[in-house]
């Protein structure tokens, strides 16, 4: 007996209890139970050769903390994904110390999951790129700053010359910050391209598209905190329990007070433990199911016909194609019974409001823009949008991404979705202060400067695609990927093969990245160590369009820069830093840096942005806001009393007008009941007043509250404001300003401020697009995924013909189908991949981050019983997956019913193997992750969406063996 | 693993027929051996318990996200 | 007068490991120790529950008891501590803990080698409040500037709450009048024996 005293009372069912828990039986075996039996967890003697770094921050720390130093705390924002948690850093001489939570913040009251909890180890920073580094002969080596500056300079400013300015691609980053984003879309203009993308193409690009086509807006249309208002809650292909584990506090309490819960999926997730019914579909079948729910909305007449008839158009159209998906083809394509999906529409139609949520799961298809505005399709029918506890909750990924999908680096866009004709070069030239014919000089031709770039999903495609295919001069020679991971991305041995063959890669991250030691490369590779956002200053925009100011923490670590230096000391070099500052002032940095000031940056949005109205929010209000965060309410946002009396939290973009008009922000788009200048709105007029002789506009009776306009009106312009006789509520120095122009480039903000006056939307007051006309597919109609285990399907909903050229390069459809319409013979598994909780995207930062790296520490597949069983396979083995690539990944079988037969999932954060074999040795010494891994990218398949090409990861196909 | 500690019980209990001695220790909880610790509320930032609890009954009650979503403020 | 406790509603936890990273960053825990972790039953099928343990400060503490050189002691307000220069790293404690608390370091990185560590309720040890020998062997020392363990305060849901028994008490009881069912508290009899109130099982 263990115990050789009394045995207390209960000691007994003690005992049972603490095998419980040690030894959690091996039918229930969790990720983690699985983990410590793989044996990692033992590989403590590894982790703790590589401290050193880690040793150095403490003892620095500690050593902060016997001095007794006086003890400074700087609010920041986590950064690791679209909510938006505060952070309180307690900093002691310079070092982080503690990190406190925030309880005060509307938006998290404190909480935060895994990885908001450990971000203080950004101030540790052990595994981070110290210095810039060079390849030299297959070897990271050291180099100066000035000789990294000079030497990638001169590289490329060689590749300018020789193959014109397209033959760069510049993958900017949603993590950068508002003002980083901006400046390098404004850097990447100036030096000449739009080869310019960020995560948001692969994240939610199909979203904003969609979105943006069918009522206005590309973004969340409410709130994590308004969920609260929901009585039901339908999470389709969104994971939130993992990606956004704070926004489930807003779930969990709304669904504690009878909101209900849906969870469709093909993965049970821990979202769907959560949840009052789970539904579980086959891979890449969503429009199927939503046709199949809406039908029966339909056949009973639960539709809000009122709604329907006074704010959306094309209806009709949906109606015809939704009537044709009948029980029995939407259980022969989704695998759903008739019983379950009229479940799903009873439960809509009769707790209302309710609210949608998307992620991944619904975007990252070739059919994903089909996908989401059929969601939205759902949402009208329901009546749901534009109201307080319903709306489309679309949970974005990164941080930032919301707002650098707004002002960032977009190839199709400048800042704000101005788009890129000559009007919208005009407008910004204007804010920057540069001539246009200048801008166009550096540019290949106008052509070039109107044509939309490429897309970081397929920059492997501009090196390797043969040139007379592709649309711009030369094929890429450079790429720098300024803060974003290449593991994250599709068909990752074609990715290798386009990195070893381009001239020059520059990487600019706090981190080497997977990027760094992808290729098989002597020479040509540089890494620019870069700081992170706890290093320095700006704001970020939540999933739900709030901004927020973060704090710098800490000085820049080691010798990383923000990437704002990095940016300016790169104009220096390629001649255009006078043009890219004009209106900024230049603050020191580092060792003696100039870069430009982060609220200026901020000034400059808001002088231009006006389209998406990030006109209002000024640092200076921003950071009012974040000092003031108790005042707000947790379920509205909105402040009662104190300095932000009446305004809601974080100004959510559209702010109207000047920061002086002092719009509160708008917490829930299109919300009639409200009037525009406290936040109401209707759906926005962009797509004409009338199509085939049918009004765009919305029906009479339904605009904003309080609006001088009954029903619907076209966009605001200097025209319209004369004719309704409003021209002169505009000041004389307006009336200079908006004199030919409309609201969007009118840079006084007077129509804008008329317009609110009058108790109207800026953008005018429309309906809803049901049907989107100038999209392939104007009703969203089902398309087979290209790598289908279904031959049958294929034939009966192929997907989309070939395209010769989108976004500059021929993108097939049908043909990489066709060729693979028989594949599920050789290829039964479908293969899907999503997240995990502990890591972020490509995974090198938190992968890197020892209280996250411990608590997974291995990549792995989940398999059904039943897959693993006929092949043999136990639990913990490895196994070798492959995709009709031919790619091979090796990987630890995890085998658990959390996934149907003939489906696996497996994470996309792991990286730093290839192809059974870690590449520790490649990267610079004492700067890789603590966790390698093979990543699930290496081997997915081709295959794009037809309108923003965003990349199918949800759906390939695939075999596995034991290893 | 669930019958391994009643085969050992099994397995005491027949020792103790053989006329061996019990092996049982009878428990009492010893007195804390260590170096004395001081209370939390004896710093300076609190006057006495009662303010230190006070604190921390006010701490407490931000776990409870009700406090704010039922417009009680704090 | 405060009695700390924990418990962890397995309604709301989402294994997020938002406590398991908060504790490393509070403490400096290193790699392989794990005062608090996070514990799945039917893991991917319904009926899927979480809830996150670390050493629960019971009222009748098994560790105390079998403790062969005395070094647990329980402070006023009920936070079970020990003394790791009397600590011989024997691990009845860890035989004895229903929970699995106790750890033992394999390395010399934190603490003395051997010694057990476990979850302190932030409360340091018997050093001087806030000195940094507390710090190293044992940890922040939350209570004394009137905050509570990290680990709950950063609950990414509010599953898991740490403080003043009455005080949860009050919080679960209101959760589970909106709920209109019984919370699942794990672990509160195994801990803290019979309810004080009947706060922790009140009716639907």
């Amino acid at each position: 007996m263990q115990l050789t005293r009394k045995l207390p009372p209960g000691a007994a069912q003690a005992s049972r209890l603490s095998r419980f828990v040690q030894a959690v039986p091996a039918g229930t075996m969790d990720r983690r139970a699985f983990l410590k039996r793989s044996g990692l967890t033992v590989g403590l003697g590894a982790a703790v050769s590589q401290l050193p770094f880690n040793m150095i921050g403490r003892a620095k720390a500690e050593a902060a903390a016997a001095k007794g130093g006086a003890t400074e705390v700087h609010r920041t924002v986590c950064t690791h994904c679209s909510v938006g948690c505060a952070v309180d850093a307690v900093v002691q001489n310079g070092v982080w110390i503690r990190q406190e939570p925030v309880f005060d913040s509307p938006i998290n009251l404190g909480s935060h999951c895994a990885k908001g909890a450990a971000v203080r180890e950004h101030g540790h920073g052990e595994r981070r790129l110290k210095y810039p580094m060079k390849l030299v002969d297959g070897k990271y080596q050291r180099i100066s700053w000035e000789q990294a500056l000079n030497e990638v300079g001169d590289k490329l400013l060689a590749i300018r010359s020789a193959s014109g300015p397209d033959a760069v691609f510049w993958v900017g980053s949603s993590k950068h910050s508002n003002e980083q984003a901006y400046l390098l879309r404004k850097f990447v203009s100036f030096w000449g391209s739009n080869n310019c993308d960020h995560q948001a193409r692969i994240c939610h690009s199909t979203t904003v598209a969609g979105v943006a086509n069918t009522w206005g807006y590309g973004a969340m249309t409410n709130s994590y905190n308004d969920m609260q208002n929901s009585r039901a809650m339908l999470f389709i292909g969104s994971n939130a329990a993992e990606a956004h584990p704070v926004a489930m506090m807003h779930v969990l309490h709304a669904k504690e007070k009878g909101s209900k819960m849906i969870v469709v999926d093909p993965r049970f997730t821990r979202t769907a433990a959560k949840a009052d019914h789970f539904v579980r579909i086959r891979p890449g079948t969503d429009i199927p199911f939503i046709w199949g729910v809406l039908y029966h909305i339909f056949k009973n007449g639960w539709e809000d016909k009122q709604f329907i008839r006074d704010r959306v158009y094309g209806m009709e159209d949906v109606h015809k194609e939704v009537m044709q998906w009948t029980p029995d083809k939407v259980r022969d394509v989704t695998g759903v019974d008739e019983k379950d999906v009229l479940n799903v529409a009873r439960i809509m139609h009769e707790n209302r409001p309710g609210t949608v949520v998307w992620c991944m799961g619904i975007t990252q298809h070739t059919v994903g823009n089909a996908n989401v505005r059929a969601l939205c399709v759902l949402e009208l029918a329901l009546g749901n949008v534009g109201v307080s506890g319903g709306g489309a909750n679309i949970f974005r990924g990164h941080d930032n991404v919301q707002g650098a999908t707004d002002v960032g680096p977009n190839p199709e866009s400048l800042p704000g979705y101005y788009g890129l004709a000559e009007g919208a070069w005009k407008h910004w030239c204007a804010v920057w202060g540069v001539d246009y014919e200048w801008v166009k000089s550096r540019y290949a031709s106008q052509a070039m400067m109107e044509k939309p770039g490429m897309t970081v999903s397929r920059w492997i495609d501009g090196v390797l695609e043969a040139n007379e295919h592709i649309d711009q001069d030369s094929n890429l020679r450079a790429l720098i990927y300024w803060g974003h991971a290449a593991n994250s991305q599709t068909r990752g041995a074609e990715m290798k093969q386009a990195m070893e063959k381009l001239d020059l890669m520059v990487i600019i991250d706090p981190y080497p990245t997977a990027a760094a030691v992808m290729p098989d490369r002597k020479d040509g590779v540089y890494l620019l160590p870069a700081a992170t956002q706890f290093e320095t200053s700006g704001s970020c925009t939540a999933s739900n369009r709030s901004l927020q100011w973060r704090e710098k923490v800490i000085d820049p670590l080691f010798e990383s820069r923000p990437d704002q230096a990095i940016m300016y000391a790169f104009a220096k070099k390629f001649g255009f830093d006078k043009e890219l500052t004009k209106s900024f002032q230049l603050v020191k940095g580092r060792d003696g840096w100039e870069e430009p000031g982060t609220e200026d940056i901020l000034r400059e949005i808001n002088r231009g942005t006006w389209t998406i109205g990030y006109s209002g929010q000024s640092p200076e209000r921003l950071k009012l806001h974040m000092k003031n965060m108790y005042t707000f309410d947790v379920v509205t946002l909105r402040a009662k009393g104190g300095p932000c009396d009446g305004e809601t939290f974080g100004l959510p973009w559209p702010c109207w007008g000047t920061p002086e008009m002092k719009h509160p922000g708008t917490h829930i788009l299109y919300d009639t009941s409200k009037e525009v200048k406290d936040g109401g709105l209707c759906f926005r007029a962009n797509f004409g007043v009338e199509r085939n002789g049918v009004n765009l506009l919305a029906g009479d009776g339904s605009q904003p509250k309080n609006s001088d306009l009954d029903g619907g009106y076209p966009e605001f312009d200097h025209v319209l404001l004369k004719k309704l006789g409003w021209w002169d509520d505009l000041t004389a120095a307006e009336k200079k300003a908006a004199e030919g122009k409309n609201w969007k480039t009118d840079l006084s903000g007077g129509i804008i401020r008329v317009a609110i006056k009058h108790g109207c939307a800026p953008f005018g007051n429309a309906r809803a697009r049901a049907m989107v006309w100038n999209f392939p597919d104007p009703v969203p109609v089902h398309r087979e995924p290209l790598f289908s285990p279904r031959a049958d399907l294929v034939e009966k909903y192929p997907s989309h013909k070939d395209m010769k050229t989108f976004w500059r390069l021929p993108t097939l459809f049908r043909s990489v189908q066709e060729q693979n319409k028989n594949i599920g013979k050789a290829y039964p598994i479908i293969l899907t991949s999503g997240r995990l909780v502990e890591y972020e995207g490509g995974g090198e930062e938190t992968r890197s981050n020892p209280w996250l790296a411990e608590l997974q520490q291995e990549m792995f597949a989940e398999i059904n019983p039943k897959d693993a069983n006929d092949q043999g396979v136990r639990n913990d083995e490895y196994v070798w997956v492959e995709t009709p690539t031919k790619a091979r990944i090796k990987v630890k079988a995890q085998i658990t019913e959390r996934v149907a037969p003939g489906v696996m999932f497996m994470p996309y954060h792991f990286g730093g193997w290839w192809e059974g074999k870690d590449l520790l040795e490649k990267y610079p010494q004492g700067a890789a992750p603590f966790v390698r891994g093979e990543a699930v990218n290496t081997a997915t398949t081709y295959g794009y969406d037809s309108v923003t090409m965003m990349q199918e990861t949800k759906v390939t196909l695939c075999r596995f063996t034991r290893a | 693993m669930r019958v391994l500690p009643a085969v050992l019980l099994g397995a005491a209990l027949a020792l103790a027929g053989c006329g061996e001695k019990s092996q049982q220790v009878s428990y009492s909880n010893g007195r804390y051996a260590g170096k004395p610790d001081t209370p939390a509320w004896a710093g300076d930032e609190f006057k006495n318990r009662a303010d230190w609890e006070r604190a921390i009954k006010a701490r407490n009650l931000r776990q409870n996200e009700y406090q704010r979503t039922s417009g009680r403020g704090g | 007068m405060a009695r700390m406790k924990f418990i962890c509603d397995a309604e709301r936890c989402i294994e997020c490991n938002a406590c398991v990273t908060a504790c490393k960053n509070e403490n400096e825990v290193p790699w392989g120790v794990n005062r608090r972790r996070t514990v799945t039953i039917n893991d991917g099928v319904p009926g899927e529950k979480t809830i996150s343990v670390a050493c629960m400060h019971c009222s009748d503490a098994p560790c105390m008891a079998v403790c062969p050189v005395d070094c647990f002691y329980k402070t006023e307000d009920g936070v079970v501590l020990h003394d790791k220069d009397l600590c011989i790293g024997c691990g009845y404690c860890f035989y004895a803990c229903p929970f699995g608390a106790p750890q033992f370091p394999q390395t010399g990185t934190f603490g003395m080698r051997g010694k057990m560590d476990k979850c302190t309720f932030c409360a340091g040890g018997p050093e001087a409040d806030g000195s940094e020998e507390e710090f190293k062997k044992y940890g922040r020392n939350r209570l004394s500037e009137g905050k509570l363990p990290l680990c709950a305060e950063m609950c990414s849901t509010k599953a898991l709450l740490g403080g003043d028994g009455d005080v949860l008490a009050d919080i679960l009881r209101e959760r589970v009048v909106v709920r209109g069912k019984g919370a699942e508290v794990w672990g509160w009899g195994t801990a803290y024996g019979k309810p004080e109130k009947k706060a922790e099982e009140p009716k639907s």
